[in-house]
């Protein structure tokens, strides 16, 4: 069969740097090709020259994408009018950024269907309502007059993915679509990418991080490192059996389900943290509002000193607001939450957590200065440098600021931080679950390193349970702002009481590596 | 920048270092009545009839040189301008950053404040503020402290505006997780407001600064138009366009012309200069790569 795609060396520029390296790949029709690879290996950059998107002063240097028997490689701008949003279609990483803020999901549906395909106002609203029910979303009538912060954030990419689908695309170019959403969420995401590429014959072009996502649902793996395609195979091939190192090594790093966990310790000393009865309302009762919305109802979780719980739970179920709460970031609103010693955190959004105008050798010292941890004599400076060589920074670290560093070495930073004031316990919310794998694997490993020296206790929020059960032997699953089920991580995994407990687990054997 | 932003910056920026250096370009000292002669009186513009070197640009009633008049009335405006701003650029950020980091009923109470003055026209509680301040000074310091009164009463026309601006991005400031991490660090509030809060509020505050700076100028010219301002033995750009506007029907035109064209020409190129700040700090402005 002739490839509906086919690129042949391409090859793109920004400025000096060479982001895709004479990479080569096909794509045939009807075909759910997985492009996976760490961030910064030219991923995204390969996606935008095939949509004529490359941001100045990037541009493609050499090669050729030919589709429908045209050079996407050489094509002027408006050569792309005729294919971008109608043959080729795209569903990017952040839905609300797509989404016009003030205007219905109807009339962003109905607007390019009046445009693109030319209907007129009573078959565009039809053919919307159809898209929208094709999507997967529910009550589709009732969603079309509805704006986009109305719906939740997998509603919210279905929604994109409708209005990709207004011109019946040939391929789709889906560029980390599952990004925002957790991992209950990505699963059925990309159960439904696939069935529409099923049912309408539509090839599609999946980029993502996540190894183990894009062989759930790819019909093919291509691997891409250092602006080339390294490996390209069907998934249980590039999963079971890798042939480039590199593969082999972000296979190895994939956290799984069913390894040993760390083995737990027997509990001992006194609790650092206790929840009891803990519960917790945002938007203050006000006259002509409706009563508040729990966000947490009695709660009760307690951690002993060096012991690592996991809170595991669906978005919106409340994990953060425990967090947020054992940090003393928030006041529960009825019940206790009593701490012993320092508590510090770790954030999901690294780059977010530290402040960009300051120095990374300033970030770690305010906590040393402040609560004078240098030891007698050393200056602060010299203790900075401890802590950041403990976090495997290199030592010119300290000068440079946040934006100088890549995802993990900002997550390290952060560790740092949280460790220089020598916390009894380290509340880390996500800490990796905006790293790609191997970045994860290796900062987990640093976290529990760390543990073993130095003893503190740590409350590890994830809504991947391969994760948790990598890094806790004890685990306690949340739902819609209760906990639900509390135990040994191999019990609830194996044998899982809780409806959202069994949730969880089966939407992580769906994305886990087989 | 684009060529038409560079003329206008330029078309500011020359007339207003001529301005602030006017004590050493100045052809003549206007405040020296050695100097000055009634004999040169409403001399009209050298190039007219009956215009003669060295006032180029004609002289006013007191036989003063109309261009050296000019430059040291405009010095005068742009330094009560840039005082008026510094001050409302102050309050207006120490009140919006309390405000946007403590919400509460401190943030209700401020901002409405801050609401119930934008109602009025900025002037006109200039003019409130500059009566109310001369009639609590002492008769005799009146006229030696109407220049510092006209510019607090600008400033304090002016805080809102930077209070709400301060307010809405402390607020945003104020959530972000490097301010959460040094909470739970327990770092006091004055050092995480200082330290973590206000630098990505100076920013939008400085590009408004720029904005407001040439209506603080305007807003001096209209209050010394009405006499508010400067007293006439100290001309302000206002005071001289007061002036010379009485001399209109008398066919003096020069005297309030070219202080009006100046005027003009400083608050076109400050805004320019605000249209390049506001531009650079646009973080849209650049692609990434």
């Amino acid at each position: 069969m002739t490839p509906l795609l086919r690129i042949e060396d391409l090859r793109v520029a920004f400025g000096g740097r060479q982001a895709v390296d004479g990479a080569s790949l096909e794509i045939a029709p009807g075909e759910i090709l997985a492009l996976a690879g760490e961030s910064g290996a030219g991923k995204s950059a390969l996606a935008a020259a095939l949509l004529g998107l490359i941001p100045p002063p990037g541009r493609v240097t050499g090669g050729r994408i030919l589709f429908a028997g045209l050079d996407l490689a050489t094509l002027p701008e408006a050569g792309f009018r005729p294919l971008r949003g109608l043959r080729i279609a795209t569903v990017v990483q952040d839905p609300s950024a797509a989404l016009d803020p003030m205007a219905s999901i109807g009339a962003q549906l109905v607007e390019t269907l009046r445009l693109r395909r030319g209907l007129a106002r009573g078959p565009a609203r039809a053919r919307a309502e159809a898209l929208l029910a094709e999507a997967g979303l529910p009550e589709p009538a009732a969603m079309l007059s509805r704006p986009p912060h109305r719906l939740s954030g997998g509603q919210r990419q279905r929604a994109v993915i409708a209005l990709a689908l207004a011109g019946d695309p040939e391929l789709l170019v889906a560029d980390e679509p599952t990004a925002s959403l957790d991992v209950a969420g990505r699963a059925a995401l990309l159960a439904l990418l696939r069935r529409l590429c099923r049912d309408r014959g539509m090839a599609a072009l999946l980029i993502g991080h996540d190894l183990a996502a894009a062989a759930a649902c790819a019909d093919r793996v291509a691997v891409m490192q250092a602006g080339r395609i390294v490996e390209t195979g069907p998934p249980e091939t590039i999963l079971r059996a890798p042939s480039h190192p590199w593969t082999r090594a972000m296979a190895a790093a994939l956290p799984r389900l069913d390894a040993p966990g760390p083995v737990a310790r027997a509990p001992q000393g006194p609790a650092v943290l206790a929840l009891e009865g803990v519960g917790l309302s945002y938007a203050r009762r006000a006259l002509l509002r409706p009563a508040p919305a729990a966000v947490l109802q009695d709660v009760s979780l307690s951690l002993r000193a060096g012991e690592s719980l996991g809170l595991v739970g669906a978005s919106g179920s409340g994990k953060s607001s425990v967090a947020r709460l054992a940090a003393g970031l928030l006041r529960p609103d009825v019940g206790r939450v009593r701490r012993e010693g320092t508590v510090q955190m770790v954030f999901q959004d690294a780059l977010g957590s530290l402040n960009p105008r300051m120095t990374a050798g300033e970030i770690v010292a305010e906590p040393v200065a402040h609560l004078r941890l240098a030891a007698p004599g050393a200056p602060t400076r010299a203790e900075v440098a401890r802590l950041l060589e403990a976090v495997g920074l290199p030592p010119d670290a300290a000068a440079r600021r946040p934006l100088a560093f890549s995802g993990g070495q900002r997550q390290r930073i952060a560790i740092a931080r949280a460790l220089a004031a020598r916390p009894a316990l380290l509340i880390a919310d996500e800490p990796t679950s905006a790293l790609d794998v191997t970045t994860q694997e290796r900062v987990l490993a640093l976290l529990a390193r760390l543990q073993a020296e130095r003893g503190f206790a740590m409350l590890f929020v994830t809504h991947d349970l391969a994760v948790a059960r990598a890094v806790c032997p004890r685990l306690a699953v949340m739902e819609a702002g209760r906990v639900v089920e509390q135990g040994p991580a191999a019990a609830i995994l194996d044998a899982p009481r809780s409806a959202a407990a069994r949730r969880l687990v089966a939407a992580a054997r769906a994305m886990a590596p087989a | 920048m684009r060529p038409v932003l560079v003329l206008a910056v330029a078309l500011g920026l020359l007339p207003a270092l001529a301005c602030l250096f006017a004590p050493w370009v100045a052809p003549q000292d206007p405040f020296d009545p050695a100097a000055l002669s009634l004999r040169d009186a409403f001399l009209p513009p050298a190039w007219a009839e009956g215009g003669r070197a060295p006032f180029w640009l004609g002289t006013d009633g007191q036989g003063r040189d109309l261009l050296s008049t000019m430059l040291y009335g405009g010095r005068l405006s742009i330094l009560v301008a840039l005082a008026a701003t510094a001050l409302g650029l102050g309050l207006g950020a120490l009140v919006g950053v309390v405000a946007g980091a403590a919400g509460g009923w401190l943030d209700a109470v401020l901002m409405r404040l801050a609401e119930v003055q934008l109602t009025l026209p900025g002037i006109l509680v200039a003019i409130l503020v500059n009566g109310l301040a001369r009639a609590l000074l002492p008769p005799g310091a009146r006229e030696a402290l109407a220049i510092p009164a006209t510019a607090l009463a600008i400033g304090l026309s002016d805080w809102p505006q930077f209070a709400r601006v301060a307010r809405a991005a402390a607020a945003v400031e104020a959530r972000r997780d490097f301010v959460a991490a040094a909470r739970i660090t327990g770092l006091p509030g004055w050092r995480i407001l200082l330290r973590h809060v206000l630098p990505g509020v100076a920013r939008p505050l400085l590009t408004l600064a720029a904005v407001l700076l040439p209506l603080a100028a305007i807003a001096e010219a209209t209050l010394s138009f009405l006499g508010l301002g400067a007293p006439p033995s100290t001309p302000s750009l206002g005071t001289l366009i007061r002036l010379g506007s009485e001399q209109m029907f008398a066919g003096r035109w020069w005297i309030a012309a070219f202080p009006s064209a100046l005027l003009v020409a400083l608050a076109l190129g400050a805004n320019a200069a605000a249209e390049a700040l506001r531009a650079r700090a646009d973080p849209h402005r650049s692609a990434r790569p």
